[in-house]
């Protein structure tokens, strides 16, 4: 067991499903999200896509929740007031419930119901492929998505990053309910996941309802697969288009960076936000003010085993990309030149804490955050984050300016409307 | 069990306006808004589009600080804050840190009363607004939805706008003395209305707004509410937009209502419609056109553009491949016509009736939602005791209630279809 800020760390000894416990009675609400440790990442060609996928095909039926009976997750939940769904990222998917707390025990059996007794049906893939399919094709109407899939897919060629998590479409259409089961019972294990709860339930009847549900659930016979595919060094610039109807252009640029656990990622976070945070920044100053571009914002794309840093921007119509691309390279050439003043670090820094204590909004915030930090690789690092944060001087972050900036690491996207 | 009225302050402040203030546990945070009367419908000149035109020009700089002065003195303090113009208000959300409430009110009092509208400033806005527009001439959903309003409403009713196309033409004639006009004339201590939550107390706020926000002149202005008008001749049965290179279709089928939100029977029309088409995944639309026969990622139910008072419409939305469209749409238009003739079954109804009540104590376990909910209660003067007395009604709702006004308000007549997309 550990503590750490309120949340408390358990081990079940049965199947070493983890179990965090942050208890909160300031709302009549009980949050439970189950985070398993497999996302894009853990695929390959042939099945990208597959654990959004899958995703889907768990709300279908499960042992005691089967649409096909009637008796649907869904309807069980729905019916109680819930808000609940699941996401699937670069690293993890969760499954979330936020119930009223005369209800705190009902995510419980659909979690551990869902965790092994998935019946995931043939049937039931088909009539779902169409429905996955549709999410591709809403996404791909719009030109960010579409420039910004094209951006991970050059930047990781190797890495299954570089499929985005919605996968390829002939992916999607095709997969076997054989492979998806395949993924399922390689990664839907106790051992590798974390059960998250939240709100107004004491500890102990938080173990004790675990217990009763996941209590009996053995763990995986074999080892969890491992991923242990790694992006080369990139060794050049790399440029993609995407050319399509459309009335603006937008620029995203992206430069290499390490995994969210690299001691260099708080003050990527730093540089990224004096870049491009908010209406003092630089770009924003060097963008939109002069009405070259609408939008500008720079984040830190950083996940379990990679990310970059991404400079994402929407031209003003009729503005020459040259131009605009020539500014943002310039500001990068003399952020790594001249480094950041003090003020520029202490403003962000200021934002970045203020982000942090607003991500605690709820018993759905804080289990939604546990599980993004979980994804990363340790959710004690969201108590820790702000120290590694308050840590890094202006000069730390002229040095990672230095060492990612470079025009090696960098592929930029452009979307041209046609 | 606690009711969301239990530790909820309401003041009525003479010069001032309504406060409201339901602290939440969320250490270290407050978020306000702050809402006056003034909105689209007060702009007969520019089709609408000035006061949000003013409204984010006004955000730029005060008469105290400089654009970048502004943004450096609220990004110092992590303050956010930004502007957002409906039909009828103005209002400034804002969060800030417990220890910057002061300068983070004082603040955003200074945006709306004493804003700069330096030329430059407005410039930018209103090239960003142009270029906004302009990606949403690319937007399935956008363009479906204008032309659903234009197409629903008389062009007497302030509803019926006009299109994306002639929006751009509208906007790029506004200038900087029409923003200021607008402001000068209508935005003021109208009706003025300040809720918040997280980490604050009502008493503090209480003495802060009195300092902030009394002595601002009232512009007399009043709601701009308007009923019927809706357009008198049938469309073709489908009107298309087409779109380039678009991989999904957005649909709407809308019918014109006109209801009074604060009526049981609005009530009873709203859990019908959670039955059909709510948000989730149990209800008619998202079982049968999703789950059952894959046509689609979302298909949803919704009554839009109610909520000041005014006349507004049901929209029945949906997403299909270009190749499924077609199919899509007629098993939403026969599902939905099988609603308004034959209602909802008393499962459904129980279920639906169950599902909003828990999901109410869901919402406001949540700064967004608590925020949402004092400021209807606030702008609508309704009672304080509105999230446990609509609770109330919604317990004893029948589902005689229920059909009959699914019955009485939805006319199959006047229903439209809009298609947009690569068709």
């Amino acid at each position: 067991m550990g503590e750490l800020g309120g949340v408390v760390e358990y081990v079940h000894k049965r199947n070493d499903l983890r179990v965090l416990v942050w208890e909160d009675h300031s709302t009549p609400t009980v949050a439970l999200n189950v985070t398993y440790l497999v996302g894009a990442r853990n695929e390959g060609f042939g099945h990208t896509g597959a654990t959004h996928m899958l995703e889907h095909l768990l709300f279908k039926g499960s042992r005691n929740f089967d649409n096909k009976k009637g008796k649907s997750i869904s309807a069980a939940l729905e019916r109680v007031g819930a808000f609940m769904n699941a996401t699937t990222s670069f690293d993890r998917t969760n499954y979330y419930e936020v119930v009223p707390t005369a209800e705190r025990e009902l995510p419980f059996r659909v979690e551990a119901d869902r965790m092994r007794g998935a019946l995931l049906r043939a049937t039931d893939k088909e009539a779902e492929m169409p429905v996955v399919r549709n999410e591709f094709e809403i996404s791909e109407n719009e030109p960010h998505e579409a420039v910004a899939k094209a951006l991970y897919a050059t930047m990781f060629q190797n890495h299954p990053y570089g499929a985005y998590v919605i996968g390829l479409r002939s992916d999607v259409e095709n997969v076997t309910v054989e492979r998806l089961r395949q993924f399922y019972d390689d990664f839907y294990w106790p051992n590798n996941a974390y059960l998250v709860i939240v709100g107004d339930i004491s500890v102990k009847e938080s173990l004790e309802l675990t217990h009763k549900h996941f209590g009996k659930i053995k763990p995986s016979h074999a080892e969890i697969p491992p991923m242990y595919t790694k992006e080369p060094p990139q060794e050049g610039p790399r440029r993609t288009v995407v050319r399509r109807s459309g009335e603006v252009p937008i620029i995203l640029l992206g430069q290499r960076a390490n995994h969210f656990l690299h001691a260099d990622t708080p003050a990527l976070e730093l540089l990224s936000g004096v870049l491009g945070r908010g209406r003092s920044s630089r770009f924003y100053r060097a963008l939109v003010v002069p009405k070259l571009c609408s939008q500008v914002t720079v984040g830190t794309d950083i996940f379990h085993d990679a990310g970059m840093l991404v400079v994402n921007t929407t031209l003003q119509k009729d503005i020459e990309i040259g131009k605009v691309e020539k500014i943002i390279l310039d500001e990068l050439e003399k952020i790594k030149r001249e480094g950041v003043s003090e003020s520029e670090v202490n403003r962000v820094l200021t934002q970045l804490k203020f982000d942090m204590e607003k991500l605690r909004d709820g018993t759905f915030g804080r289990a939604a955050l546990l599980n993004e930090f979980i994804a990363m690789g340790d959710w004690k690092l969201y108590f820790k984050y702000l120290e590694l944060l308050e840590e890094v001087t202006a000069e730390k972050v002229k040095h990672v300016a230095n060492l990612y900036l470079g025009e090696d690491n960098r592929t930029t996207a452009i979307f041209i409307p046609k | 069990m606690s009711k969301f009225s239990d530790n909820l302050t309401s003041e009525e402040i003479k010069g001032v306006g309504r406060l409201l203030v339901k602290p939440l546990v969320l250490p270290g945070v407050v978020s306000f808004h702050i809402s006056v009367l003034s909105g689209s419908r007060h702009d007969a000149k520019f089709a609408g589009l000035l006061p949000e035109l003013a409204a984010k020009s006004a955000r730029e700089a005060t008469q105290k600080l400089s654009r970048s002065d502004l943004a450096s003195y609220l990004e110092e303090r992590a303050i956010t804050m930004s502007v957002v113009v409906d039909t009828m208000r103005t209002t400034q959300s804002v969060s800030a840190p417990k220890g910057e409430l002061v300068r983070a009110l004082a603040a955003a009092s200074d945006v709306l009363r004493e804003p700069r509208f330096a030329q430059e400033d407005f410039e930018m806005v209103k090239s960003i607004k142009l270029n906004r527009l302009r990606e949403a001439l690319v937007d399935t959903d956008a363009r479906a939805e204008e032309r659903v309003w234009r197409t629903l409403f008389d062009k007497s009713h302030p509803n019926c706008g006009v299109d994306i196309g002639e929006q751009i033409n509208i906007v790029e004639k506004i200038t900087l003395e029409d923003v200021k006009k607008y402001w000068s004339d209508n935005v003021g201590a109208n009706d003025t209305v300040l809720v918040a939550t997280g980490d604050v107390e009502g008493g503090k706020l209480s003495s802060l707004a009195r300092k902030c926000l009394s002595g601002w002149e009232d512009k007399a202005i009043s709601s701009v509410k308007v009923r019927g008008k809706f357009a008198k001749n049938q469309p073709p049965n489908l009107l298309i937009e087409k779109l380039l290179q678009k991989t999904s279709v957005d649909t709407i089928i809308a019918l014109p209502i006109d209801i009074d939100i604060w009526s049981r029977e609005y009530q009873a029309l709203n859990l019908g419609l959670r039955a059909f088409g709510g948000h989730g995944f149990t209800s008619r639309l998202m079982s049968i056109v999703r789950d059952k026969h894959g046509l689609t990622y979302g298909t949803y139910a919704n009554l839009r553009g109610l909520s000041r008072g005014d006349s507004g419409a049901l929209f029945v939305t949906g997403s299909f491949a270009p190749t499924l469209y077609s199919k899509g749409m007629s098993m939403t238009q026969e599902l939905l016509e099988k609603f308004m003739a034959r209602g909802i079954t008393k499962a459904e109804l129980e279920m639906h009736r169950a599902n909003l009540i828990g999901s109410t104590a869901v919402s406001l376990s949540q700064s967004g939602g608590v925020l949402k909910t004092l400021r209807t209660i606030a702008e609508e003067k309704r009672p304080v005791t509105e999230v446990e007395d609509t609770l109330d009604i919604v317990r004893s709702l029948s589902l005689a209630e229920v059909n009959a006004a699914i019955k009485k308000n939805l006319d199959l007549s006047r229903m439209i279809k809009v298609a947009a997309g690569s068709i």
